[in-house]
């Protein structure tokens, strides 16, 4: 059933869990994190960085139960064809909108930093575009271009040393002065932007080797991420003062306006473009979940097809996310359905699974 | 079929590279490179700016325009100025801002939301203090053959190498402004005839302009704060013997090392005593009266500038206590390691802030001497 052409290593796999995560969360994390646990903040995203870990391996045991299968196939084996169905269509809406509270994120930010005039629809479709060419490729040409990008990563990490021109380590301290229940409170509000490494539900069948090894790799992928998120959160940190982080949305680009270099005046634009490259290659991670859904269900398995019109539900869905009062509301629901579908379904499934003896051959 | 497909598509492609909605043209912009604000009797807000004129013709030089609005905000003056000059004010490249001293006693931090709040403000501009209005300053347009933007810029720039002034911009400022455990202290330009001085500071406290500082009390402050430059000379009398009548009775040295301690103490009843200890190694420029052979007398002046320079920090701490200027971040270090004391104190830590108890102990040592004894 799958094609060989389609098949991934786990190094590739460790890159997509990367690419799938980072994405929009790591601009305004600072800033939601240290509303709540202050100077703990950084302890907050390393706590989320745990739960991530206990939550890869709920997803890996459900999967690793049916190794030949998409959660779209798997899925009506263990409740039946209908519910199956159903659920399968509940999982693609979830990754549409997850595309689209992404994009229309990235289109505030983009539209307030830089690009103050451009309308909406135009930054849309430029970044839908580009998204789409890449999604609709098959796994592995998608998996390379992931391997890539990655080094951008590490050119974010070098621009965010920059910061430490100007930094106050006080700042952080004293750093129990939420206590550890507001930590743990704000960990909570970091697992929103950890999400992503909910891939494996969907290509963990595509990932060559034993089981073991594809946990690994995801493990590992996301502690890259969280350390990154980790080390970016601290920064802001003891940058800003306590009483300015309320203030700046977007710590991470304000702590750049500032640097400037003989050649280059603003670091801040340098970062955002990297930061727009990740942010693409997270949507088409997004899109090719939601696609080979689509493609299951509708195109025998083709995903290419299922391409076009995905990208028109995402672009309407971004549209309409303009108003902060529908961005609010985009929130809310996202975080019921990240509870939802990455952690309490499969979850029930894995028990479902377990109770029933339901495996793939 | 495909071939209409791919017409339209590549059609429409071309629609959209047409052009791109933020194009901004440098030819189409007026830079601002140099601005002031001061206070107008009636409470608005008198703004300058200084706007550059690239000529066309090379052999022509750099001129400058100055631009006076009144508005009520930084803001609405620029807009006023947009009116009365021919293409578009743009402010990315302004490299000094200079508030009058007057308008920095009302509130500076309302006065820079627009900096802040912008994304195309030159976040990395230069701030100060003008002593009387900024617009005098500004209105001198040229000091010698520069311009008076870069001039000031390029004086600051210089003062703060040789630890004269603190080293600040917008950007850095704003978080030290906002916590209410620390402030900022920024230079202080003067006109002295025609020509721009820079070598004081100016203190604030929360928002506010509170005093200023000589330069000696302002090196000497830098050094408290371990915000050492490049250099950092100072000229002390020296008073060994009884014959202190003579012209030449002076040393001036540089600091070469400069090391520092702070320890924040909490007394069990509330009262908070800093100490600063600081070693300073330093190298002696001119001192016409001695030679430097004997290392007794060495000692002895040791001991002299030890003395000299912890009066002068003395004279410093207590300059600042009185304008209510925390620049040393002494509310930082309670916020941080003791949140008690700070609960209790933080209600009014301006006027708790004069009571700390600061011991500065200051030892020098001359480490150099020249190329002569």
């Amino acid at each position: 059933m799958i094609l060989k052409k389609s098949k991934i290593t786990q190094g590739q796999l460790m890159f997509f869990v990367i690419q799938s995560q980072v994405g929009v969360g790591i601009l305004s994390l600072p800033n939601k994190l240290q509303a709540t646990a202050k100077g703990g903040a950084w302890i907050s995203s390393l706590i989320a960085g745990l739960a991530v870990q206990v939550i890869i391996l709920i997803l890996w045991a459900l999967c690793r139960r049916f190794p030949s299968d998409t959660i779209y196939s798997f899925l009506p084996k263990i409740t039946g064809n209908f519910l199956g169905k159903l659920l399968g269509f509940a999982y693609i809406v979830y990754f549409l909108f997850s595309v689209s509270t992404i994009l229309s994120f990235f289109a505030d930010v983009v539209g307030k930093w830089v690009l103050q005039t451009t309308p909406r629809w135009a930054l849309l479709i430029l970044t839908l575009f580009t998204c789409a060419y890449l999604a609709k490729e098959n796994l592995r040409v998608i998996a390379r271009l992931f391997v890539i990008s990655s080094f951008t990563i590490i050119v974010i990490v070098i621009l965010s040393l920059f910061g430490y021109a100007h930094t106050n380590i006080t700042y952080i301290f004293p750093i129990m002065e939420a206590g550890w229940g507001e930590i743990i409170k704000a960990s909570n509000a970091a697992l929103f932007p950890l999400v992503g490494y909910e891939v494996i539900l969907v290509i963990y069948p595509f990932v060559e080797g034993k089981s073991i090894g594809k946990l690994k790799a995801a493990s590992l992928g996301s502690l890259v991420i969280i350390l990154l998120y980790t080390f970016e959160v601290f920064t802001s940190l003891i940058i800003f003062s306590p009483e300015v982080m309320p203030v700046i949305s977007e710590p991470l680009l304000y702590m750049l306006k500032g640097f400037s270099f003989q050649i280059i005046q603003r670091i801040d634009l340098i970062f955002l473009s990297l930061w727009i490259f990740i942010i693409s290659t997270a949507t088409v991670s997004w899109l090719y979940m939601a696609t080979t859904g689509l493609g299951h269900f509708f195109h025998r398995g083709e995903h290419k097809k299922a391409v076009p019109y995905a990208v028109f539900i995402v672009f309407i869905l971004a549209m309409i996310a303009q108003d902060p009062a529908i961005t609010d509301l985009y929130d809310r629901m996202i975080k019921i359905f990240h509870y939802t579908f990455v952690i309490g379904l499969p979850l029930i499934l894995l028990i479902f699974s377990y109770l029933l003896r339901k495996r793939g051959a | 079929m495909k071939r209409i497909c791919f017409s339209s598509t590549f059609i429409f492609v071309f629609l959209l590279l047409t052009g791109c909605w933020d194009q901004d043209l440098l030819k189409d912009a007026r830079l601002i490179y140099g601005g002031g604000f001061d206070l107008e009797p009636n409470g608005k807000i008198l703004s300058t700016f200084v706007i550059r004129d690239v000529p066309v013709s090379e052999q022509q030089s750099p001129k400058n325009e100055l631009i006076y609005t009144v508005g009520n905000t930084p803001r609405e003056a620029r807009h006023k100025a947009d009116n009365q000059i021919s293409r578009n004010i743009r402010t990315y490249r302004n490299r000094i801002l200079i508030i009058g001293e007057e308008l920095a006693k009302q509130d500076v931090h309302q006065l820079l939301d627009v900096f802040y709040r912008d994304p195309k403000s030159p976040f990395n501009a230069r701030i100060g203090v003008a002593e009387g209005k900024a617009k005098d300053i500004l209105s001198l347009k040229k000091v010698g053959n520069v311009l008076i933007a870069e001039e000031i810029d390029e004086l600051i720039n210089s003062k703060e190498k040789t630890t004269t002034v603190p080293k600040v911009t917008i950007e850095t400022i704003f978080p030290v402004m906002m916590d209410p455990g620390e402030d900022f202290v920024l230079p202080y330009i003067m006109k002295k005839g025609k020509r721009v001085d820079v070598s004081n500071s100016a203190m604030f406290h929360k928002y506010q302009f509170t005093g200023t500082l000589n330069p000696d009390e302002s090196t000497m402050y830098l050094l408290l704060k371990d915000e050492k430059g490049k250099m950092a000379t100072l000229t002390k009398k020296i008073s060994i013997e009884k014959d202190q009548k003579k012209v030449y009775n002076f040393m001036t040295f540089n600091v070469e090392k400069s090391k520092r301690r702070m320890k924040v103490l909490i007394q069990p009843d509330d009262q908070i005593t800093v100490r600063l200890d600081l070693k300073l190694k330093v190298s002696v420029l001119e001192f016409p009266k001695d030679l430097l052979d004997d290392k007794k007398r060495v000692a002895r002046l040791n001991q002299i500038l030890s003395k000299e320079m912890t009066d002068l920090a003395n004279k410093t701490l207590k300059k600042m206590q009185k304008a209510r200027c925390d620049g040393l971040g002494i509310g930082r270090q309670l916020i941080a390691f003791h949140p008690d004391t700070w609960k209790k104190q933080k209600e009014d830590w301006g006027s708790n802030y004069q009571k700390v108890h600061f011991v500065p102990k200051i030892q020098v040592e001359i480490i150099k001497k020249g190329i002569i004894m």
